[in-house]
């Protein structure tokens, strides 16, 4: 392959007549100084030079063209516009020796043509947001698009086939068919290519596709290209996961096996955020797998003018937390608010706060709330029974309240409890065992804790008394 | 031009000198900086530096604010005993130790090493305190922690943390700043960065001190660094006014307070309005919070409101300054939504120079006086539900070696030992942590580390990781680069995570 090992100098060459003439131009436009006009001799030559090496250029460029899969549309542009550059400087050399005065406009052309010219060259070799990309956004090549319901995503259609797009298509797809090998469509990511199948499902292992990216990047089958945009450690992980499961073209994500590992990355779509390191984000069982609808922007800015402290339970999620440490004065009018958000509303800290049991009894609609704090407060037994309306409560702190075991009947019908805090509170022993009865795995916890006074706890080390000789 | 004409073109003159006078420099270097120049050199950083991510909101900069992950903690009590306890004589049992006890040091030991004090030949100093298994993880404990060892199921024990700093104040800052010179955020400060305060009323980084002095690093150990001046930590005082100058000045009432208040901020919006300065508005919220303060701290940092059983619990006695009494205030500050609560307690330097100093006498004395209130914090944090979300952490700056020291190469009046640096004891118990664990192991004369090394920039990502950060990820661009608590250091300690 001679002409494709001398395509390949194309870069090596390229680089020369966009300098050499862009100094051309520079030097004619500084010889119409009279301070620079001796520069005015040079001008010649260096078209002459420049002119030589653009059409070397458009020689090694056109065989690395034929050599080598690059994006359609933008090598015609390149190509054409690198020929024109080429012509025209030739054509400036000539005008210049004749001294012709359209010359000065003719040189802004040609100018204006490298520039042009070399931007499609760049665009080929970095891709077309290699220029913006730093503008536009820190996290260049992980732009991947938002899934609100990751669960009910499909996995092809949601997860794999960006990929695909954004990393195969340029040489499998619809303009290009590199190794007759298509991966736009899923008849023909099944058919394969002249080697045969490019995946064998739930065998990742032996799917040519994984192989193929797994190969170190030195060698010569690895894909994609090593000039070309490669596949993240986080995107390699999702297609072997998807070939793992099946390579399925239908199913959805919440019907197929997913490790911690990848439970993290599809997390981060509903998210948007990347999910590597150390900070393994464990959604499963605190927050539910479907994310809630977002607060609506008037209700969260009465909420906040009222005090109500709203955070999401994590970033990104529609899931919050309120505490109601920071309302100056709690009413009604204060519950009546966070009954306006029962979808979102998780945990609810009220712990020394003013909340009475009407209000409790206002919040029934907060089905969704997994945690509840109401330390120090003026509940009593009527605020246990209203509690059973929060049917998916799992924490319920209730230490230093009036409550007794007569409110035990609200509390038994929190069938999901795991936690109970009753210190300070006039539950007897007997009713413990009555609640675990009725609610499996509920640890109570019922404070109380004493520390002995110890001999030490009274007494101080001293030293020795050294007897005097 | 008649004069009339002549006196107003004059008058626009001298119109057009004022304004120019007052757009002064700083107008300029503004006004560029927010134009042509940053545009062009903003972008092109910007594409340089993994893009800066400062979540600073000057106009609320405490808001309570979502972690990037699912942290299981909320809030974290930071018990630091300043000066290093021994570490042989509460967590780490070495029997072997004991065997050389009065022994030469073999030099092997001493090779290429470095101490503060210890010259010359020292002699091995065997443990000062019988050891014990407890609880059903069986964690070995000295008897200088009885009411600790009912409790150490809840606690997880690092065994082999180690640092390169052999100094107090040095040491200090590596553990809390994540460097041992002066400059960065404490820990405290990136929290409440991170996270903001639920309680708006009340700092959110709280800092008490105890023991008769500040730790040696001084106030830098909660300083905020680089990071904007609202995060650094608030040092209260258990005994007197809990805040310097929190009462009104005497003739001046809550009213007149509220109406100079208000003139000042008025003031400072003004200012705001044209220089758009974001630390004129961190400025009018800190005035807002500081009245607000006046309020709700003398409530909550008054421990005599506690029932009986608390004080019995803590062994606090109101009115004094002491570690107990802090360690209350902290529940109580945890309580009402501080994000951060910093404990320091001085007197733990245990050389041997005298009676107070000795591992065998000083040290027990200190033990007792935190032995109690630690044990009462981790059992009433659990009472109230709170333990779950709170991460307790107890540690030091290092620990101190198996040799007893022989300052200037003579025999100490009483048996201490020196700093040192290469292995030491701190444990963590609530927050997610895996109580009853022992992670990591030393030698059996507890000098060097065998496995499970722990880093002080591991105890910082695992209290970021607890609290819902990627330590790796958390940064603050300052001076052109983006700065992390870990630096460029710092694993996840997972074995005890729950």
């Amino acid at each position: 392959m001679m002409s494709a090992g001398i395509g390949r100098l194309h870069p090596v060459f390229v680089h020369l007549p966009i300098g050499i003439l862009l100094f051309a131009a520079l030097l004619f436009f500084a010889s119409k100084k009279h301070r620079f006009a001796n520069l005015s001799a040079a001008v010649a030559p260096a078209l002459a030079i420049g002119s030589f090496f653009s059409i070397l250029s458009c020689i090694t460029g056109y065989l690395l063209s034929i050599s080598d899969a690059y994006n359609e549309d933008t090598i015609f542009k390149h190509q054409w516009l690198g020929i024109a550059t080429a012509i025209t400087s030739v054509v400036c050399y000539f005008m210049y020796q004749k001294k012709l005065p359209i010359f000065g406009a003719l040189i802004i052309v040609l100018t204006t043509l490298i520039m042009v010219t070399g931007h499609y060259g760049g665009t080929l070799t970095h891709g077309a947001d290699y220029l913006t990309a730093s503008f536009n956004s820190s996290r260049a090549g992980s732009n991947k698009k938002t899934i609100a319901n990751i669960s009910e995503a499909i996995v092809y259609k949601d997860i794999i086939e960006p990929i695909l797009a954004t990393k195969c298509y340029g040489c499998h797809g619809e303009s290009k068919q590199k190794g007759k090998l298509r991966l736009d469509l899923p008849n023909y990511i099944v058919q394969g290519g002249e080697e045969g199948k490019v995946l064998t499902p739930y065998q990742p292992g032996s799917s040519e596709m994984i192989n193929r990216i797994l190969l170190p990047t030195a060698n010569e089958e690895h894909m994609p290209p090593v000039q070309k945009p490669q596949l993240t450690k986080d995107e390699i992980a999702l297609l072997h996961w998807w070939i793992e499961s099946g390579a399925n073209f239908t199913a959805a994500v919440k019907n197929t096996k997913q490790t911690a590992a990848i439970k993290g990355l599809l997390a981060s779509f509903s998210n948007g955020a990347s999910n590597d390191g150390d900070g393994a984000n464990e959604v499963a069982g605190i927050l539910p797998s479907k994310n809630a609808s977002p607060i609506a922007s008037d209700i969260l800015a009465q909420l906040n003018k009222e005090g109500i402290v709203i955070i999401p339970i994590v970033n990104g999620s529609n899931y919050v937390r309120a505490n109601l440490i920071g309302v100056e004065k709690i009413t009604t009018h204060t519950f009546e608010l966070l009954s306006t958000i029962p979808d979102q509303l998780l945990q609810l800290n009220a712990s020394f706060t003013a909340i009475t049991n009407e209000h409790i009894s206002a919040l029934s609609n907060c089905k969704q709330l997994k945690q509840l704090f109401l330390n120090s407060t003026a509940i009593t037994d009527k605020g246990l029974t209203a509690l059973a309306a929060f049917e998916n409560l799992e924490t319920l702190s209730i230490a230093q309240t009036k409550t007794t075991e007569a409110g035990i009947n609200g509390l038994s019908a929190l069938k999901k409890l795991k936690k109970i805090y009753l210190y300070g509170t006039g539950f007897t022993k007997s009713s413990f065992t009555q609640l675990q009865q009725k609610i499996q795995g509920l640890k109570i916890d019922t404070g109380g804790y004493k520390i002995p006074i110890l001999v030490t706890d009274t007494t101080e080390a001293k030293a020795p008394v050294v007897k005097a000789n | 031009m008649t004069q009339k004409e002549l006196y107003n073109q004059r008058l626009v003159r001298e119109a057009h000198k004022v304004v120019m006078q007052q757009h002064t420099r700083r107008h300029f270097i503004k006004e560029s900086a927010m134009g042509l120049g940053a545009l062009a050199l903003g972008n092109l950083l910007g594409g340089c530096s993994t893009g800066s991510n400062n979540i600073f909101d000057a106009t609320n900069p405490l808001a309570p604010k979502a972690a990037p992950f699912l942290g299981k903690a909320k809030s974290v009590i930071y018990l630091h005993m300043a000066g290093a306890p021994s570490q042989l004589e509460m967590f780490s049992y070495k029997p072997e130790l004991a065997k050389l006890d009065g022994q030469d040091c073999p030099p092997s030991l001493l090779a290429g090493k470095k101490f503060a004090f210890i010259r010359g030949v020292p002699k091995m100093l065997g443990p000062q305190a019988t050891f014990n298994r407890y609880g059903e993880s069986g964690i070995w404990l000295s008897e200088n922690l009885p009411h600790l060892s009912t409790v150490i199921d809840d606690v997880a024990v690092l065994q082999a943390v180690t640092t390169d700093q052999f100094n107090h104040a040095p040491a200090q800052l590596l553990m809390h700043t994540g460097t041992p010179r002066l400059g960065r955020p404490s820990m405290g400060s990136w929290v409440t960065y991170g996270l903001g305060t639920e309680n708006k009323n009340l700092p959110g980084f709280v800092v008490l001190t105890s023991g008769g002095n500040n730790p040696d690093a001084g106030k830098s150990v909660w300083g905020s660094g680089f990071l904007p001046s609202v995060y650094q930590g608030v040092q209260c005082r258990s005994e007197g006014d809990p805040v310097l100058f929190i009462k009104d000045p005497a003739g001046m009432d809550r009213d007149i307070r509220k109406a100079s208040i208000d003139a000042i901020n008025k003031v400072n919006e003004e200012s705001y309005t044209e220089y758009q300065d974001p630390e004129t508005l961190s400025r009018i919220s800190q005035y807002e919070l500081a009245y607000k303060m006046q309020i709700s701290v003398p409530g909550v940092m008054d421990i005599s409101t506690e029932p009986e059983y608390i004080h019995e619990m803590y062994g606090t006695k109101p009115g004094e300054s002491c570690f107990a009494n802090n360690v209350l205030l902290a529940r109580k500050l945890v309580e009402k939504g501080v994000r951060f609560v910093q404990l320091f307690d001085w007197g733990w330097d245990t050389h041997g120079d005298s009676a107070g100093n000795a591992v065998d006498i000083g040290l027990k004395n200190k033990c007792r006086k935190i032995d109690r209130p630690i044990t009462a914090l981790l059992q009433d944090l659990k009472q109230r539900g709170l333990l779950d979300e709170t991460l307790v952490v107890w540690g030091s700056e290092f620990g101190r070696t198996p040799m007893q020291e022989n300052r200037d190469g003579k025999t100490m009046p009483f048996k201490g030992r020196d700093h040192h640096g290469e292995a030491f004891s701190i444990w963590m118990a609530g927050g997610g942590i895996k109580g009853g664990t022992s992670y990591g192991e030393t030698d059996e004369i507890g000098y060097n580390i065998v496995n499970g090394k722990v880093e002080t920039f591991d105890v910082q990502a695992t209290i970021l990781n607890q609290l819902g950060f990627d330590h790796e990820k958390f940064t603050y661009e300052s001076q052109g680069r983006n700065f992390r608590l870990t630096d460029v250091r710092g694993k996840v300690i997972h074995d005890i995570i729950a």
